[in-house]
């Protein structure tokens, strides 16, 4: 018997859905194929797991490492389309931060800490369960957490409002 | 709570203190101010949320749980154990008892205690054991103690006959009224089971080739070097498998 109905998975859709069609967009370029299959993959649970979002975080991982290990014979093509990749955020004139230019900025960090972000900030997750996910500590995700943030405030040479301490880039 | 509450529950994110643009934060994270600003910048960013095809996702959820209603409830991985375990154990008893009831029949020995007259005591034994020597008309027969020790009874005593399978099976196949298993014995083991064929002539009443007794066919089959070890004692033909005093 299944426990989701249609309502619960439009507010599964909406609430985590876009988070994470973008954290799966840090391995591979077919970010929503794999979100839909681990949403599917959900519905086909014959429990429903104690942890949803923690179930689909993992589950939108593993699947996005594996189509990026499957796709690594398709280099050429990935980087000719590069130019024409989606972009990661919407754009909205009211943003601190320019969205390309931070999409691009995550696109430096390392794969750890780009990970941790995207999970800590945009997926909501704590740092337990980002620890959960990765198979790390919890000391290890903040050290990762913090060093993407110092890396990202450097490039990104955004303005702290108390100390008014900006880095130029 | 109902059902719907937890379910709700579930898809909402933990919330327990300070709280980024966007609704999410953690006490745990006690960030550097410069840092705090850099998270606060970046959470300003929202995921684009057009790039997944909803209506294309809601219509795979569909036709996947019509289909999964149509092949029944999918089940876990572990709700076939008790049914295998079941199905295991039950072949498992259906094969002992196949194997109890298809087993072979034991060979029984059974002792008839038959009372002979004075007239059948000139007659030879007709299943070759061995008896006591048939007494002369007239001449009282050997003298035997009563269980109670009173008075030796004299006259015809009660002979015991035993029936032996492998006697029967013998004469079932053919074989001389007084086939001797030792020599048969020593025939199959010698020549193999090719050997064991019924006599062309059933009155042939010459006494069959081969040993006569088990202790010449153990000398037949051994070497002389070991058997001369062995110690000799005389060792009736039948008493061995009988255990008849």
């Amino acid at each position: 018997m299944r426990a989701f109905g249609p309502q619960q998975l439009r507010d599964l859709l909406d609430e985590h859905g876009a988070a994470l069609v973008l954290y799966a967009q840090q391995w591979c370029d077919t970010p929503e194929d794999v979100v839909q299959d681990a949403l599917l993959r959900f519905l086909r649970q014959p429990v429903p797991p104690r942890n949803t979002v923690g179930w689909l975080y993992r589950a939108v991982r593993n699947a996005a490492i594996d189509t990026s290990r499957s796709a690594s014979r398709r280099a050429r093509r990935e980087s000719a389309l590069a130019g024409r990749r989606p972009s990661w955020f919407a754009v909205s004139h009211g943003d601190h931060l320019d969205a390309a230019e931070a999409a691009a900025a995550l696109k430096t960090l390392p794969p750890e800490q780009r990970e941790t972000i995207v999970a800590r900030i945009w997926g909501g997750l704590t740092l337990q369960q980002i620890a959960d996910l990765t198979g790390s500590s919890t000391s290890t995700v903040r050290r990762r957490y913090l060093a993407g943030l110092s890396a990202l405030r450097e490039r990104l040479g955004v303005v702290c409002p108390e100390k008014n301490n900006t880095i130029n880039t | 709570m109902s059902r719907e509450e937890q379910h709700d529950q579930h898809l909402k994110p933990e919330r327990t203190g300070g709280v980024l643009p966007g609704g999410r934060g953690s006490p745990e994270d006690d960030l550097p101010p410069e840092l705090k600003s850099v998270e606060a910048a970046l959470a300003s960013l929202a995921p684009r949320i057009d790039r997944l095809d909803r209506d294309r996702l809601m219509f795979l959820a569909g036709e996947q749980s019509a289909t999964s209603g149509r092949r029944g409830p999918v089940r876990s991985p572990h709700g076939w154990a008790w049914p295998g375990a079941f199905s295991a154990m039950t072949a498992v008893a259906a094969a002992l008892l196949v194997m109890l009831i298809a087993r072979p029949e034991k060979h029984t020995v059974e002792i008839l205690r038959v009372p002979v007259s004075q007239a059948s005591n000139d007659r030879p034994s007709p299943d070759g054991v061995s008896a006591a020597p048939p007494a002369e008309s007239g001449v009282p027969g050997p003298a035997t103690v009563s269980p109670s020790g009173s008075e030796p009874r004299r006259g015809p005593q009660p002979r015991t006959f035993v029936r032996l399978p492998w006697l029967e099976a013998s004469r079932r196949l053919g074989g001389p009224a007084q086939a001797s298993y030792p020599c048969l014995l020593h025939r199959v083991l010698t020549h193999g089971l090719e050997s064991w064929e019924p006599p062309a002539a059933a009155e042939d009443s010459s006494p069959p080739a081969g040993p006569a007794s088990y202790r010449e066919l153990r000398d037949d089959l051994l070497d002389d070097t070991v058997s001369a070890s062995w110690p000799v004692r005389p060792v009736p033909t039948t008493s061995m498998f009988l255990g008849v005093s």
